[in-house]
């Protein structure tokens, strides 16, 4: 099985609701923990783009993306043996590379308080979207802009639920906290985002 | 407004994931080789330590010699050998009671010599009392 069916069972596995990781994924799984190189590379090519794809929506910087991506598949090796089978293999696997965009932006934040001021400056700016030369009305722009100012808790519990469409319950598991303070969370940053979008939409009139 | 159009783009191109794989499956390569090297050396060293352990003697425990018991030879005691003086007491009052001046004077005149002579036989014993007299009298109303 190539990895891309790979990825479209899972999909579907995950759009039915189940919380099991599909069983052609599983059999991938248990090769790749048995020391099969071949099947850890399937595992990579049926879940990298998913990974870089969450890693920048949080990042936002195609430097650190490439590097939080490679640094969530060599964790993942060093775990596999720890996966629970009962579990999704995707929640799993978001859980390991949020951990490391967090880890990531952690360092960032660390070299922008000890760097000198010039390179303070880029390295603030480096880290904002591209796309922020966009006009200011443009939809996708302020969105960006707008969950980009938002706390990093409230970010992320945004960014799974709203942007990548889990359940609340996975997002609760993937951020370690309870499913309530996930709801406050979104509730928190859906009313923010709604505010900034409206007040940058009517400045910009 | 849609939220999933938030970074919906896909940052890396093709050649950046085969990179990432390449990387990743080199450092698990580099990971798998490096262990058993480690773990020979560790084997080895075990080995080492378990024969260094086995082979090398140990000094020899230092034999303590017994002490010899000393006897004490029961003491003699001199039959007819007069004792010599082993206590010379003097009795004095032990409490200095407020007294006349007159009897303080007298008592400092005339005082009494005790000596007591101890002989081999614990049941003999020699006390000698005298009376001290000052033979010129210093004292006495001037």
């Amino acid at each position: 099985m190539t990895a891309e069916a790979l990825f479209a069972d899972q999909i579907e596995a995950t759009t039915a609701r189940t919380s099991a990781t599909s069983p052609a994924l599983l059999a991938v799984i248990r090769a790749a923990r048995d020391g099969d190189e071949r099947a850890f590379e399937e595992i990579m090519l049926a879940s990298e783009r998913r990974v870089s794809l969450l890693a920048w929506r949080i990042l936002g910087d195609g430097e650190e993306v490439k590097e939080a991506t490679q640094e969530t598949f060599l964790r993942v090796f060093r775990h596999l043996r720890r996966f629970d089978e009962q579990l999704d293999f995707f929640g799993w696997l978001f859980r390991i590379a949020v951990n490391v965009c967090r880890d990531i932006e952690k360092r960032r934040r660390r070299r922008w308080i000890f760097a000198p001021f010039d390179q303070a400056l880029s390295i603030a700016s480096n880290h904002r979207p591209a796309d922020d030369t966009i006009a200011a009305n443009d939809d996708a722009a302020l969105l960006t802009r707008a969950i980009d100012a938002l706390p990093a808790k409230e970010r992320l519990a945004v960014i799974l639920r709203e942007v990548e469409e889990l359940s609340t319950e996975e997002v609760a598991a993937i951020l370690g906290s309870s499913p309530a303070t996930v709801r406050v969370q979104v509730s928190k940053a859906r009313a923010k985002l709604r505010v900034w979008i409206e007040a940058w939409r009517g400045g910009a009139r | 407004m849609k939220m999933n159009e938030f970074r919906s783009t896909q940052p890396l191109s093709d050649d950046d994931f085969a990179a990432i794989r390449q990387n990743v499956m080199t450092t698990i390569a580099a990971r798998k080789s490096f262990f058993p090297i480690v773990m020979r050396f560790a084997f080895a060293a075990a080995v080492v330590i378990a024969i260094g352990v086995a082979f090398v003697r140990r000094p020899a425990a230092p034999v303590i010699a017994a002490k010899p018991i000393v006897t004490k030879p029961p003491i003699a005691v001199a039959a007819a050998a007069p004792a010599p003086i082993t206590r010379v007491v003097a009795h004095r009052p032990r409490h200095r009671r407020a007294t006349h001046p007159r009897a303080q004077y007298a008592s400092s005149v005339q005082q009494n010599i005790r000596v007591e002579f101890r002989t081999s036989d614990p049941d003999v014993r020699i006390i000698w009392i005298a009376s001290q007299t000052p033979s010129t009298t210093t004292g006495g109303k001037s």
